[in-house]
This record gives structure tokens, C-alpha cells and sequence, in this order.
């Protein structure tokens, strides 16, 4: 039988789990009905000592390592994992159905596909959930999912390619098949709270090396944050009502203080003046309403969410 | 007299010439051309030259002489991304 390897870098515990309940629940059953040989894998990119196997049952955990320092050599280790198709599946990412993501693995059918990409990125196909036949990638030359810097010494005019899109590249240029899934039909069947991981880091790199106001400063300066930190805010919401405990936690154990309390946020947002930028919030915040909801409902809970934003 | 960035500073999209010493300030999609980068955070950017003795250096692109410092991820001077304790410098 096929095998098919469902893999992830996290830093987080809590959000681990999340990601871990929708992988089990939707993805693994469903792939393996086709019938495939579905293992999961989840890579520990930091706080290695608090993802407790008993938490993540059927997981097999990789730890950051020689070979595999960080989630982004992670990504081209695992090509090379014993398996015939990975599904990348980013930490802040949810398939929501099993049965629409595995109608995909039929693309295969066609040699020349090597993957299909459930959440693009502007609307090209992007690592968030990309679906990959291994032999495929493996033919690149390595590293073939890291980003990198072209034209680097042009900066800022080099071009950044983000993991996966040399890849993308240089497998559409040898005559390969990415399966794209536009945007619409990505947003009915998946959630993506893309940065939600990266400001929690952020907020730990900033004050670790600048102190804490430089971090409040940059909240301050940087839109993506301000949606980060609501979508954490969210997923809060939902991991509280599951698991009853805080989500996204500072030190002293205060929810989302990792993050940005709600109380925090909605002082933030009140220093927001400019009213492009408040619509640009409002439509990002709605729009990530929506997926919360959809997998409250899934879950077959209510949730109570914060307001933030002022009208 | 040297220009001194100190820790509680935050730079964003702005250039430091060779006349420039952090100590602490974060710098946000800086240019750092020259310099001696003590201490702090650089994100974003590009360090064209200048030493970094100290501090955290998270995705940028690095073509300066590394001392020392966090290695936290980002491009040597060929584009080509450098793990979490690698050495930008290293062949």
C-alpha cells in the first residue's frame, strides 16, 4: 500500500493540539479510505519538553536536531521520510473536510502531477497545505523547499521566494502539474490563521533582544500583527472550550499573554486611526469569524467571542 | 562621535552607515552598511557589511562579518537560507 505522510513544524503545544484533533479527525481517516498508509508527523521547532506524547496520539515527533535545526530544514529532511506522498500541513492551517481534501489524491492519477495545493497564496500554490508526490521533489536539487534570496544584494528589489515556491518553480519548468485550488474553494473547506505561530515567536525574539515596549512599539507599526494576534485571540476561544485551559499563555500562566490579551488588543486597535486600515482589520477579523465558527460548529460547541473593535 | 542606537529603540526601514554602534535597539527592514552590531535585534533587511559581535539576527540577509550573536534563520550573501545556529560565514 501507498504511504502517505502528513507533516508539520510547530512551536507550540496548544496550537499542536488543535491541529492535531482536525488532522485525526478529517485527514487520516479519509486518506486512508482511498486506501492509503496515512502516518503523522509533527516536528518540535521549540518547547520540545511540553509536547506530551499523550496528547498527540498516533504522532510521531521529530526534535530539532543536527540535519534538522529549524522547521525550514524540517521541510527538506522530511522529503526524503519513508513514504510515496507528504501533505504539508502548516501549523495554523485546518482541512476541515477529509472527504473534499482526499477527492484531490485522484490528480495523481496523472503522472506528470506532483502536487496539489489546498491553501494558495495569492492565489498561486503555497506550502500551507500542499499535497506532494515525494519522488517528484526529491528529483530537485537540495535544498528544494526552503525559501531563499535571489538577487539578494539588489535588497530591497531581490526576490524573496517563501518555502516552496522554488520548488513550485522549477517543477513547473520541467513540464510538472501543481494542482491549484483557488482561493473561494480553499476558504469553504479550510481555515488559515497564517502568522498566528510567527507573532507568538515574535513577541518572544522582540522582547528577548529589544525589550518589551520595542514589542508594543511594533504591534503598533505592523498591521499583520494586529491580525495575528485577534486570530489568536480566536483560536483561544476555541482551545478554552475544548480543553479548558488557557491558550497561547505567558510565563505567569495569563491567557493569550503570549500573545495579546484581549485586553491589550483592544487598547491597541483603539490607536488605529487610519479608516483604510480599520477596514482592511474589519474584513480580516470577519473573515477569520467565519472559520472559528465553522469549526466551532464542527466540534459542536458555542463560542463567547471578545469584541475588539469599536465601531 | 559615533551614532549609538540603545536598547528601547525601535528603526524601521531606515540605513546606518559605518558610523553606527547598536546596543540595543531593534531594527526592523534596516540596511546596515558598516557599523559594529553589539546588541539587539535585526529582522528583515540587509546587513551589507560591519560586524556582528552580539544580539539576534532573524531573516535578513546577512553579506557582513559574523562574530557572534543568535543565529535565528536568514540568507548568507548568495540568497541561500541558513538555519536557527548556523554561521552565515561558514563556506
Amino acid at each position: 500500500m501507498q504511504r502517505l505522510l502528513i507533516a508539520s513544524p510547530h512551536r507550540y503545544p496548544d496550537l499542536a493540539r488543535l491541529w492535531h484533533r482536525i488532522v485525526t479527525r478529517e485527514l487520516v481517516p479519509a486518506f486512508a479510505r482511498l486506501p492509503l498508509e496515512v502516518d503523522v508527523n509533527i516536528f518540535c521547532d521549540a518547547n520540545a519538553d511540553q509536547f506530551h506524547p499523550n496528547l498527540f496520539p498516533g504522532v510521531r515527533f521529530s526534535y530539532s536536531g543536527p540535519g534538522m535545526r529549524d522547521f525550514m530544514e524540517f521541510y527538506d529532511r522530511t522529503l526524503h521520510a519513508q513514504c510515496d506522498f507528504l501533505l504539508f500541513l502548516d501549523a495554523d492551517t485546518f482541512l476541515l473536510n477529509g472527504n473534499w481534501a482526499s477527492s484531490y489524491f485522484e490528480a495523481f492519477d496523472n503522472p506528470n502531477v506532483a502536487a496539489v495545493s489546498f491553501v494558495p497564496r495569492r492565489e498561486a500554490p503555497a506550502i500551507f497545505a500542499l499535497l506532494c508526490r515525494a519522488e517528484s521533489f526529491r528529483a530537485l536539487p537540495a535544498p528544494a523547499l526552503a525559501c531563499r534570496y535571489e538577487f539578494p544584494a539588489n535588497w530591497p528589489h531581490g526576490i524573496n521566494l517563501q518555502p516552496g515556491e522554488f520548488a513550485t518553480r522549477e517543477l513547473i519548468k520541467s513540464g510538472k502539474i501543481i494542482v491549484n485550488i483557488a482561493g473561494d474553494e480553499s476558504s469553504r473547506n479550510a481555515a488559515n490563521f497564517r502568522g498566528t505561530t510567527g507573532f507568538r515567536s515574535s513577541r518572544e525574539h522582540t522582547t528577548q533582544a529589544a525589550g518589551e515596549r520595542v514589542f508594543w512599539q511594533s504591534v503598533g507599526e505592523y498591521p499583520a500583527y494586529l491580525i495575528a494576534a485577534y486570530d489568536n485571540v480566536l483560536l483561544g476561544c476555541l482551545y478554552e472550550s475544548l480543553y479548558h485551559e488557557p491558550f497561547a499563555p505567558d510565563q505567569a500562566g495569563r491567557p493569550l499573554g503570549g500573545s495579546l490579551t484581549v485586553a491589550d488588543l483592544r487598547q491597541v486597535l483603539k490607536g488605529v486611526r487610519d479608516p483604510n486600515q480599520l477596514v482592511l482589520l474589519r474584513e480580516r477579523f470577519e473573515l477569520s469569524q467565519q472559520y472559528i465558527l465553522r469549526m466551532a460548529a464542527q466540534e459542536g460547541v458555542e463560542l463567547s467571542i471578545p469584541f475588539v473593535l469599536s465601531d | 562621535m559615533p551614532l549609538v542606537l540603545a536598547r528601547g529603540e525601535l528603526y524601521r526601514e531606515k540605513r546606518f552607515g559605518p558610523n553606527t554602534v547598536n546596543q540595543g535597539a531593534a531594527l526592523f527592514e534596516c540596511e546596515w552598511d558598516g557599523g559594529r552590531f553589539e546588541a539587539g535585534l535585526f529582522t528583515g533587511g540587509i546587513f551589507r557589511s560591519g560586524e556582528f559581535v552580539g544580539g539576534i539576527f532573524l531573516g535578513g540577509t546577512f553579506c557582513g562579518t559574523w562574530v557572534g550573536g543568535i543565529w535565528e534563520g536568514g540568507f548568507d550573501r548568495s540568497g541561500i537560507y541558513r538555519s536557527r545556529g548556523d554561521s552565515p560565514s561558514a563556506p
